[in-house]
């Protein structure tokens, strides 16, 4: 008579421990998932990765062009000035591209790994 | 049907002048489209939390969902020291997604189709960003422009370009955001305009629009998403000091 719900209770026992592990392992793999790089949860397509590019290397020439055209109009140097400053605006603009595609490959790596 | 170009949507309109001592303050549509993105992105940051429910209801989870997203981002880009920078991140990813978000609605105005806007946004992080370099590290900052095992017979050349390509920052921010929104709403208003012009045979530009409304969804995000990615990364060198 008494076997019955004993039998429940320990059924019932049972099933809460196994939930919890359940909850435990689950808690656990949600916290692995969250520890993962973020950038692995938004894929970039290949345009956004070459507009990416593009405008990396034309903002540095940009911003070369314009210091030597500032320098020149100051210092009265015409043209010289705006020739150097852009020519190190491409550089840096290519240096500024090589990172940003340096720092996207490392990022595909890992990624790659994980999976 | 009156023939419109599909740069008109990016007219900015006065809808109240100011003058404040010879600047132009005036209220556009612009601005009031700014002032609808802050209210709405407040409301529903605090209406969403209004219940504090243990089991979070679907406003609340949007809104926790935003906030680990973006908390997480700094703590994998930034470390822990960047928790401190955590309320204007928040703040800039809100704002910038809402904008675009918001701009994709029919007849509303794009604020981040305009470059000064994104260049705004951008100069605050950059002089932001270079403030608190200079705060936390002081004159060291400035051997951030010299990479290390540098030959003294190359400074005069590589520093420059260093110099040049970290002024480009504020500049690629700003660039990338603006090309994006517009060139995805010229590409909307063009295909608009074919569907006018073909007459019946408009049903094919119109299943395109739809295609291209759901790219410029994704864009809208992943350009919000890139901003505040790229600000916690200057964020992280100007903490670190290292490229």
């Amino acid at each position: 008579m008494g076997d019955p719900p004993e039998r429940s209770d320990n059924a019932r026992n049972r099933d809460e421990v196994s939930s919890f592990d359940d909850l435990e392992s689950r808690l656990k793999r949600a916290r692995n998932a969250h520890t993962v790089d973020p950038h692995s949860s938004v894929p970039q397509s290949g345009v956004a990765t070459a507009l990416r590019l593009a405008a990396e290397m034309v903002s540095a020439l940009l911003v070369g062009g314009a210091i030597g055209w500032f320098l020149d109009r100051w210092l009265d140097t015409k043209p010289w000035l705006l020739l150097v400053f852009l020519l190190l605006g491409a550089i840096a603009g290519m240096l500024n591209a090589y990172r940003a595609a340096m720092r996207l490959s490392s990022e595909h790596e890992k990624n790659s790994r994980d999976v | 049907m009156k023939e419109q170009s599909p740069l008109t949507q990016f007219e900015i309109k006065r809808l109240i002048d100011i003058q404040l001592g010879g600047v132009d303050a005036s209220f556009t549509n612009s601005s009031l489209m700014m002032i609808f993105v802050v209210v709405l992105a407040t409301m529903l940051i605090s209406l969403g939390m209004s219940k504090r429910a243990m089991i979070p209801g679907r406003w609340q989870s949007i809104v926790e969902l935003t906030y680990e997203f973006i908390a997480n981002m700094i703590r994998e880009n930034v470390g822990s020291e960047g928790r401190r920078y955590f309320p204007f991140i928040f703040t800039l990813f809100m704002f910038i997604l809402f904008c675009n978000l918001l701009g994709l609605v029919p007849y509303s105005f794009t604020v981040t189709s305009h470059v000064i806007v994104t260049f705004a946004l951008a100069a605050i992080v950059f002089i932001g960003v270079t403030v608190i370099a200079l705060i936390s590290h002081g004159f060291k900052f400035f051997t951030f422009f010299v990479p290390p095992g540098l030959p003294v017979v190359l400074a005069p050349l590589l520093v420059p370009i260093e110099v040049i390509s970290y002024l480009a920052r504020p500049i690629t921010l700003s660039l990338r955001l603006f090309a994006n929104m517009m060139a995805g709403h010229t590409m909307l208003k063009v295909f608009g305009g074919f569907v006018v012009a073909l007459g019946l045979f408009g049903f094919a530009p119109f299943v395109f629009i739809i295609a291209i409304y759901a790219l410029e969804l994704i864009v809208a995000v992943l350009q919000a998403y890139v901003f505040t990615v790229l600000t916690c990364l200057y964020l992280n060198d100007a903490i670190h000091l290292q490229h």
